[in-house]
């Protein structure tokens, strides 16, 4: 059985479904906390993992109703660090504050979920379980160590040196969330009965003096004045990458979706350079990563600045219009199979 | 998607302190059409969650003049 | 832009594909389902190599006579998003022309007369396990909505995408009792043939769902249209077409005796639902000869530059080492014009 880590609506994982099912392969998901029961649950399975002794001896047995299961591949999707599910309620009647006794019943739940997800990874597998784990300035810090070009960058709580920092880069800067994952930002929220729907973009500050004069440390990049804007979907250790060229407009930043009918996206499959390809490589392998949805700028001036890598980030759109068919790349990578 | 945050300023009213960071006064707002794409979506048994429905990339067939 | 300059180079996007036709050419856009009509000698202006030959080279093969022409063109494609200039040509690649499909069975449409008595909910079931996404029943006869409702039940969760039923006009039938049954099938659109009037009937603000009453009548002889605005341009649809009969790849047609053929005009039949699994059928070789009967390969239909967005059911012949489509349109590429 093929364990797919996903969320209640993620397309793409449709897509792969569809490979899977077009080779005849089971499969199950698990969404973290789901009222459907049709989706996998760990916490109504009983879990052994077993090691150590001088014959380092291993095993790893999940059962339900006495079954065991036989894994054949986990794609962490989307995985979820949630352990709610494992944390149900139950009667407490000492003095012990109930709530002091939930946080370390929750850091032992958690250090063994973790440790679930450590042993997961030894099977075959696309994607990682720990994805919250990137930090944005170590992946920049990293991306420059390893030869890849990034933007003039600042991380500070003073308003003194951002003022500096803004005059250096031609008064125009952007700021950006230092979190790179998306859904964190991308919250429906029900307010007098309306669905508003907050999220963050990269924000052009080009006047520095009505900006806030106390902040907690932030990042701050120089604006870079972009030829184009390059994804890259590293698979595996491929790179597959396309040009995109928008049209620029508010809509298009803000969600691809709701792109413009008449003004489309234009995407063109796009090769790198092989030093870029190099460096790209390096890092994913630096940071343990076998996916990633990866933003590049060719600037104006003829640089290419690497700006994010997102674990989780959607490849559909480039997968599609540059026919790259990664789903069914990802499918026959779960499978193991050479198309 | 139009950016609503100033008609929504009170959603998310940040005030400026030493522990917030200066990005979160960038958050945007926009409301979003009530269900309006929710019925394009529905439960499909195959990818246990839901699937799209009424579109696909090419028709059946053209047997009558008709425009679905 | 002036394209005077040296080593400016102009490329479409690969989501336009200029296609050629005996008269006329076109650019497909896949993007904006929507074609641009171009004179045959733009088309072969446009098939030079474009990455490797600057603007001013490809004027030059034409002996400069076409100077004005190239320029008036290429900004006005640019100009209207069809392709862009560039003086780095080299890291852009064309997508390759690969197509696969996960669905075993793509389409299927569905015949059923008074005398029909095969198990309609029995095909349901195999199409869907089949991952078949489109189903049109045509129904002759009176139709029995309570009945129907039993058989199209079974596709209430399956991964069908579109059901189209053809029902006859009848003075019994009432909107309400169509309005009560389209209801409970979210994918199902009504179309009410052989009507008094014409007139469509949407179901709910929410849906794309329709009762369509038109005056056209439907019976077992009806051909199939071709028009314009029944042609179909997308991404994958011009893709499969490059390879695949689009008419006809993975489609799987069941006439009023059980019969199951590659579509219902056709004379051959390759087994009977009453007897065979359509799974069994479907993956004869000679079931699927006709999938590989591309346009491209059958004759007008390879001179006409509609060839890639036309979708035709129509049977193919074979005379004197040549294809032929037997029910043919009223498009003449040789004339470009429609009789």
């Amino acid at each position: 059985m093929h364990l797919i880590f996903s969320e209640h609506l993620d397309f793409s994982v449709n897509r792969v479904i569809d490979w899977l099912s077009y080779y005849n392969q089971q499969y199950d998901k698990y969404i973290g906390h789901s009222t459907v029961d049709d989706h996998f649950a760990f916490n109504d399975k009983m879990i052994t993992m077993s090691f150590g002794g001088t014959d380092k001896k291993e095993s790893f047995i999940v059962k339900n109703d006495n079954q065991e299961i036989d894994f054949d591949s986990i794609w962490f999707r989307r995985p979820s660090s949630d352990i709610s599910p494992f944390l149900l309620d139950f009667e407490h009647k000492a003095t012990y504050p109930k709530d002091f006794l939930e946080y370390t019943i929750q850091k032992r739940i958690k250090v063994f979920w973790d440790f679930l997800g450590y042993k997961l990874k030894e099977k075959l597998h696309q994607g990682s379980f720990n994805t919250t784990g990137l930090n944005k300035p170590i992946v920049l810090q990293e991306a420059q160590n390893l030869g890849l070009t990034i933007p003039k960058t600042l991380l500070t709580n003073d308003k003194e040196e951002l003022k500096k920092f803004f005059e250096q880069c031609n008064k125009k800067i952007i700021t950006k969330s230092i979190d790179g994952l998306i859904p964190q930002h991308k919250e429906k929220i029900t307010d007098n009965n309306k669905h508003l729907l907050a999220y963050q973009l990269t924000t052009l500050i080009d006047n520095i003096e009505n900006t806030p004069a106390t902040f907690a440390p932030s990042l701050f990049q120089e604006c870079i004045d972009k030829e184009y804007e390059i994804r890259t979907i590293f698979l595996n250790g491929t790179l597959y990458s396309a040009c995109i060229f928008s049209q620029l407009n508010e809509q298009t930043k803000i969600d691809m979706r709701n792109r413009d009918a008449n003004h489309p996206t234009r995407y063109i499959p796009y090769q790198l350079d092989n030093k870029i390809e190099t460096s790209i490589i390096k890092l994913m392998n630096t940071l343990n990563l076998d996916y990633g949805a990866i933003d590049i700028i060719k600037g104006l001036d003829g640089h290419y600045y690497f700006l994010e890598i997102n674990p989780v980030g959607q490849y559909g759109d480039v997968s599609l219009q540059c026919n790259y068919y990664l789903n069914k790349k990802i499918a026959e990578h779960l499978i193991n199979v050479q198309p | 998607m139009k950016d609503e945050s100033k008609k929504h300023k009170d959603f998310f009213n940040i005030p400026e302190h030493t522990s917030i960071p200066f990005d979160l006064h960038y958050i945007c707002v926009s409301e979003k059409e009530n269900t309006d794409d929710i019925k394009k979506f529905h439960y499909m048994k195959k990818y246990k969650s839901k699937g799209v429905i009424l579109d696909f990339y090419k028709k059946n067939s053209n047997i009558l003049e008709i425009d679905i | 832009m002036s394209t005077q300059e040296t080593n400016l180079f102009f490329l479409l996007f690969p989501a336009c594909i200029p296609i050629k036709g005996d008269q006329s050419s076109i650019i497909m856009d896949l993007d904006r389902a929507s074609y641009l009509e171009i004179p045959n000698l733009l088309f072969d202006i446009l098939s030079n190599d474009l990455q490797k030959k600057e603007v001013k080279e490809i004027k030059r093969i034409y002996k400069n006579e076409y100077d004005d022409g190239i320029d008036k063109y290429f900004n006005f494609l640019a100009d209207n998003e069809y392709g862009f200039f560039t003086k780095t040509p080299s890291p852009f690649r064309k997508p390759s022309t690969e197509f696969y499909s996960p669905y075993k069975i793509i389409s299927s449409i569905l015949e059923i007369d008074k005398d029909s008595n095969y198990n309609m909910s029995e095909v349901f079931r195999q199409l869907d396990t089949l991952s078949c996404q489109l189903i049109q029943i045509r129904i002759y006869d009176s139709c029995n909505l309570e009945e129907l409702a039993v058989h199209v039940a079974v596709l209430n969760e399956s991964s069908v995408r579109t059901i189209e039923i053809y029902i006859p006009y009848n003075d019994d039938i009432l909107e309400k009792d169509l309005l009560h049954f389209i209801h409970q099938f979210d994918r199902v659109h009504l179309i009410i043939y052989s009507s008094k009037i014409n007139k469509k009937v949407k179901i709910s603000r929410n849906s794309t769902q329709k009762i369509i009453y038109t005056s056209n009548k439907l019976t077992k002889q009806s051909k199939e249209i071709y028009a314009l605005k029944s042609f179909t341009i997308s991404h994958q649809m011009y893709y499969e077409s490059l390879h695949y009969n689009t008419g006809l790849f993975r489609k799987t047609c069941i006439d009023s005796k059980g019969n199951i053929k590659n579509y219902l005009s056709h004379q051959e039949i390759f087994g009977n639902v009453a007897q065979n699994t359509i799974e069994e059928v479907v993956t004869k070789e000679v079931f699927q000869e006709k999938y590989i009967l591309h346009n491209d390969l059958i004759e007008k239909c390879k001179d006409c530059q509609f060839r890639h967005m036309c979708l035709s059911n129509s049977d193919i012949k074979f005379d004197n080492n040549k294809y032929y489509k037997v029910d043919t349109c009223g498009f003449d590429p040789y004339t470009n014009s429609w009789n």
